[in-house]
């Protein structure tokens, strides 16, 4: 398990990382997102031990992270844009990564440079931008570590890749307990395979939580009702945290479980009402949208 | 990484990853020895075996002449500090991308562990090519036959040296590399780290030479920039050449007193202390740097946002100082330096802080925005500046004004450029320095007394910007065809005064006396026992011993003065052993019974020249300058008994009196200025015109008679002990002959007759000089 206590990374005066607790259980795929400057990539490079926090702890399996070959034996990072040797080739990489991490395999690394129909002579240079990501996603899964840390790694796969990597990351999951942590604006990719999800906004945590108990705990209601008061007394029941109007149909964003929310609906004056589950990108809009990420503001303000 | 093998696996991929760097240094290594060597060693070994008749001094001139342009030319040294600065900058590149930092730091490596094989391979690349090329060189000097055990001992000491210098001068550039964080800064500001306190030192050095009247240094500036402590190249350098020197300057030192590699390095242990302190705090700051810098900071001019104000301080400072100093130097030109100096700073300042605000954040315009924000620390820089400017322009500490009370003086050295009686004898036998140390209670009374005295009437310091002459100068214009005579009492004469305090420490000042004054003073100490024993080269262990040592092939020369000439007489002789020891002893205890009144009321009557010859020279002609070892000029007086007798009864001691009935007239010259003021309707110019006038004096009056009696022939008496600061005043006195060509040839007397000095003033007030145009 990574466990996150109290994070604070700060830049200068700019507080990227702000008092952020999380924790990643092994055997789940979690997924991070958040707003373009939440602190995503700052947060994963503390995991892995890339950059030092200024406040809180960073504990894998119990061990601290920063500076300790031990617990960074434990995960492999996967940056947004992945260092390789100039002039080096697969082979290359594979003689670096096979010395710093104990449990690398060389066949499964060549199989997977195979499978993927990537050249181990040809100089990485030569790659591009796609195939680079895969020869990162290859050296990580070959490196057999217990937790990858993948940064954007999905942008700049084709559909086809993504699917690859998405079932052999479930592979290795299902043999091995590999724990992926991906952060990436893919919201619908995250979807599919985020087993839970972290939400972060200017450097602080909205959500963390189980992606179906997310999804379980906010519905999307849409409904009409019969008249002004009606349309109060639902405001005043129910926990809105948004509320879109078109004509006499309201679509609102309540927070609370299903049956709940469809409880307080039946004692309520309406005409038309349906409960209707979140996707994780609704989800995040509304989220945000609280905390005042709002894209109507944003546009109004352009 | 988490074990010992992991480590040197980890190396030597680093190593391999490294290798372009590892095949310069090895080419740069290649290059500057076994292939120098073996182009310069084919031709002298060739040289050497076809002498038809070798001498063990042919194999010694071979030897070291190898040593000069192979084991100990510098190029091994200049390239130990351009690798140590290029790897710096290499090794740490990768710290200022983020993709690599991404990588690198995300691996299971330990940071320590990181730090350390970086730093090994760095040593590695540059030490191993290094010793293996020292080794070639080696083989290549046995393969011409004409090896030495002595070329082993220098590359063992030119490879620590260059080892140590690397390792310093790497770790200081890294510290640049790991404070900055993009490669050009870390360039530049490798060289300002490596610079920076022999560069203010410099500075500081120029402000005390251009304002301080009675400031100097004994040692000369080269020296004084060696004896810094953060710049491991002049500390480098300072041991290189002190090792080297301690080989070359004394030839001998090559083949007879040459040791073992660790006696030479602690004979110059300062150095190698030095170098050892500067490689082990670089590394610990290094050390601490890295593990402080935070991961994504490259593109960032300075890493450490704290350090900025610390860094333009010293930066700003550094710059500014040297800028006053440039123009502090051409405000003399202007006879307004201390303006010109203040106005360099400000300047610089000002200039600096633009521009390291720019660079700092990477964009002028937020730079001049934010100008006034950074101001303290360039305000801080500045006022130090300032402060150290205004110290010596203005002499704040009273600098000039010093003088040690009576019972802090344990005792002093008092010495004229060029005086034979140095402050420091280097002793080459003993290896040591002597240094004259008047301890002297009624001398040290006299010294301060005198100078206290000189001070008050400020008659102390030389006012002359361009630097006064001295009488010893002007004794150099002496010659035979000099038409100077007359110096003005005023002029004054220039001494170092070093004043050894009971505290141990030592102060050092140059003053411009009256003669005098300086006078007063020689006279207080001349005839003490610690004049003696350093003015007096007999009074010398190693001298004595060479003079008694048969083998020791040695000159002597004696030059007595006469009128008909003053280059050397025809009085030269051959001495035996027997002669040239009993010579040596009379000279040793006449000079040591010698007055100050016997110099100054006594003309010399010759000098004796004592000449050695070096042992490993074959024998020459015999003239003085194949004497290269060592040399003592004496002069001789009457009043030194043993002396002169010893030279009457070798048949050269030659009366020079002048018998005045051979003398048709005499004339006495002096130096004249004269001031014509020209007034027009314009301006009115000033003209000081020098002109030379004649004293004649007749035969028959009494003053002639004075005038010959006391006068005598000498010539300018270069290095001669004894005779500078004993002259009263500098004549020349022509003896015009009744039968003959007439001559002119300088001569001067000292101890000047009374009724001259009136006639010549007498003749001046009534204006009754004959005069001719000067030139």
């Amino acid at each position: 398990m990574i466990s996150i206590k109290g994070i604070t990374k700060k830049f200068d005066d700019y507080i990227a990382v702000d008092h952020i607790d999380i924790e990643m259980k092994e055997g789940m795929v979690f997924g991070l997102i958040g707003t373009n400057g939440a602190g995503k990539s700052t947060l994963l490079r503390m995991i892995c031990g890339v950059t030092k926090p200024d406040e809180g702890e960073i504990l894998i399996d119990d061990m601290p992270v920063y500076d300790n070959p031990k617990a960074k034996e434990k995960m492999f990072f996967i940056s947004d844009e992945p260092y390789f040797f100039p002039h080096g080739n697969a082979v290359d990489m594979e003689q670096y990564y096979s010395m710093v991490y104990q449990s690398f395999d060389k066949s499964e690394y060549y199989k997977l440079l195979e499978q993927f129909n990537l050249d181990s002579k040809r100089k990485i240079a030569t790659y591009s931008k796609g195939m680079k990501k895969q020869l990162a996603v290859i050296l990580a899964l070959a490196s057999k570590t217990e937790y990858i840390l993948c940064d954007e790694t999905f942008d700049g796969l084709d559909p086809v890749m993504r699917q690859a990597v998405k079932s052999l990351l479930a592979k290795e999951m299902g043999s091995r307990g590999l724990t992926p942590i991906i952060a990436s604006h893919n919201l619908r990719e995250l979807e599919d395979i985020c087993d839970a999800v972290g939400l972060l906004h200017k450097g602080g945590v909205i959500l963390s939580k189980d992606l179906d108990e997310m999804k379980c705990q906010i519905q999307k209601v849409q409904c009409v009702f019969k008249d002004e008061s009606a349309f109060e007394s639902a405001m005043s029941t129910l926990e809105v945290i948004k509320k879109e109007q078109r004509g006499t149909m309201y679509t609102l964003t309540v927070r609370g479980d299903r049956e709940e929310i469809a409880a307080k609906l039946t004692g309520l004056d309406t005409v038309f009402c349906e409960i209707i589950p979140l996707s994780l990108e609704e989800i995040f809009i509304s989220e945000t949208e609280v905390v005042g990420y709002d894209i109507k503001k944003l546009i109004l303000e352009v | 990484m988490t074990s010992k093998n992991s480590f040197w696996k980890y190396s030597i991929w680093n190593l391999k990853k490294r290798s372009w760097i590892l095949t310069l240094s090895s080419a740069l290594s290649l290059f500057s020895l076994p292939i120098f060597t073996y182009l310069s060693v084919s031709g002298l070994a060739t040289d050497y075996w076809q002498i038809q008749d070798k001498t063990a001094d042919d194999y010694n001139e071979l030897v070291y002449a190898i040593l000069n342009t192979n084991f100990y030319s510098v190029l091994p040294f200049i390239i130990a500090v351009a690798l140590g600065i290029f790897m710096a900058i290499q090794s740490f590149a990768w710290i200022n991308k983020r993709q690599k930092v991404d990588m690198y730091k995300s691996v299971p490596v330990k940071e320590s562990s990181r730090f350390l094989y970086i730093h090994l391979n760095s040593l590695f690349i540059y030490a191993v090519p290094f010793a293996l090329c020292l080794l070639a060189s080696n083989l290549i000097v046995l393969g011409y036959r004409v090896y030495n055990i002595v070329f082993a001992k220098a590359s063992f000491i030119i490879f620590f040296v260059c080892v140590l210098t690397f390792l310093s001068v790497y770790m200081l550039v890294s510290i640049a590399q790991l404070l900055t964080g993009n490669m050009i800064l870390a360039f530049f500001g490798g060289l300002f780290l490596l610079f920076v306190e022999p560069a203010c030192r410099l500075s500081v050095f120029m402000f005390q030479d251009n304002f301080l009247n009675t400031f100097y240094n004994i040692a000369g500036t080269s020296d004084f920039i060696a004896k810094n402590i953060t710049s491991p190249i002049l500390a480098g350098l300072s041991s290189f050449l002190s090792f080297r020197n301690s080989v070359f300057y004394s030839e001998e030192n090559a083949f007879r007193y040459y040791r073992w590699g660790l006696g030479l390095i602690s004979a110059n242990l300062y150095y190698v202390v030095l170098l050892l302190l500067q490689i082990a705090i670089y590394t610990g700051v290094a050390y601490w740097l890295y593990k402080k810098r935070a991961a994504q900071t490259g593109g960032k001019a300075i890493v450490f946002a704290k350090a900025i104000p610390i860094l333009k301080v010293v930066i700003i400072f550094t710059i500014s100082l040297g800028v006053g100093v440039l123009m502090t130097i051409a405000g003399n030109y202007y006879n307004n330096a201390i303006m010109y100096g203040l106005v360099g700073i400000i300047l610089a300042t000002i200039l600096m802080h633009l521009i390291l605000g720019g660079i700092i954040e990477g964009d002028f315009n937020v730079a001049m925005k934010k100008a006034v924000k950074s101001l303290p620390a360039s305000l801080l820089a500045c006022g130090l500046s300032c402060f150290i400017f205004f110290v010596y322009a203005f002499d704040l500490f009273g600098f000039d004004t010093y003088l040690p009370k009576a019972d802090e003086l344990a005792g002093f050295s008092f010495v004229r450029p060029d005086d034979p009686a140095l402050n420091v004898v280097w002793d080459e036998e003993y290896e040591g320095e002597i240094k004259m140390n008047i301890t002297d209670e009624h001398a040290k009374e006299v010294l301060l007394t005198v100078l206290q005295d000189a001070m008050q009437r400020e008659q102390y310091i030389d006012t002359n910007d361009f630097g006064g002459e001295t009488l010893h100068s002007v004794r150099d214009e002496f010659g035979i065809d000099s038409n100077l005579v007359y110096r003005d009492e005023d002029r004054c004469e220039s001494v170092y005064v070093t004043y050894y305090l009971k505290n141990g420490k030592t102060k050092e000042r140059r003053y411009c006396l009256l003669p005098t004054d300086a006078r007063k003073i020689y006279a207080s100490f001349y005839a003490t026992s610690d004049y003696k024993d350093i003015a007096n080269p007999f009074n010398k262990e190693y001298v004595m011993d060479m003079i008694k040592d048969s083998d020791t092939e040695k000159q002597i020369i004696y030059t007595s003065y006469d009128f008909e000439s003053l280059t050397q007489s025809d009085h030269q002789k051959r001495f035996s052993q027997e002669e040239i020891e009993a010579l040596a002893e009379a000279a040793k205890a006449d000079i040591n019974d010698r007055t100050y009144e016997d110099l100054i009321t006594k003309a010399p009557v010759g000098m004796i020249i004592y000449g050695f010859r070096n042992p490993n020279e074959e024998p020459k002609q015999w003239d003085t300058s194949s004497y290269t070892y060592y040399g003592a000029h004496m002069v001789v007086y009457e009043s030194d008994e043993r002396t002169v007798s010893l030279l009457k009864s070798f048949g050269l001691y030659k009366d020079t009196q002048i018998p005045l009935d051979e003398v048709a007239k005499i004339n006495v010259y002096c130096e004249d200025t004269v001031v014509r003021v020209n007034v027009s309707d314009i301006n009115t110019e000033t003209a000081t015109e020098v002109i030379q006038r004649v004293l004649s004096i007749e035969p028959d009056t009494e003053l002639a008679e004075k005038v010959i009696e006391d006068a005598f022939p000498m010539r300018a008496q270069w290095n001669a002990i004894d005779v500078e600061m004993m002259s009263d005043n500098d004549y020349i006195v022509e003896v015009v002959p009744k039968n003959g060509e007439t001559q002119q040839y300088a001569l001067y007397t000292i101890g000047f007759p009374q009724e001259l000095k009136e006639a010549m003033k007498d003749a001046k007030e009534n204006n009754a000089w004959v005069s001719r145009d000067y030139y």
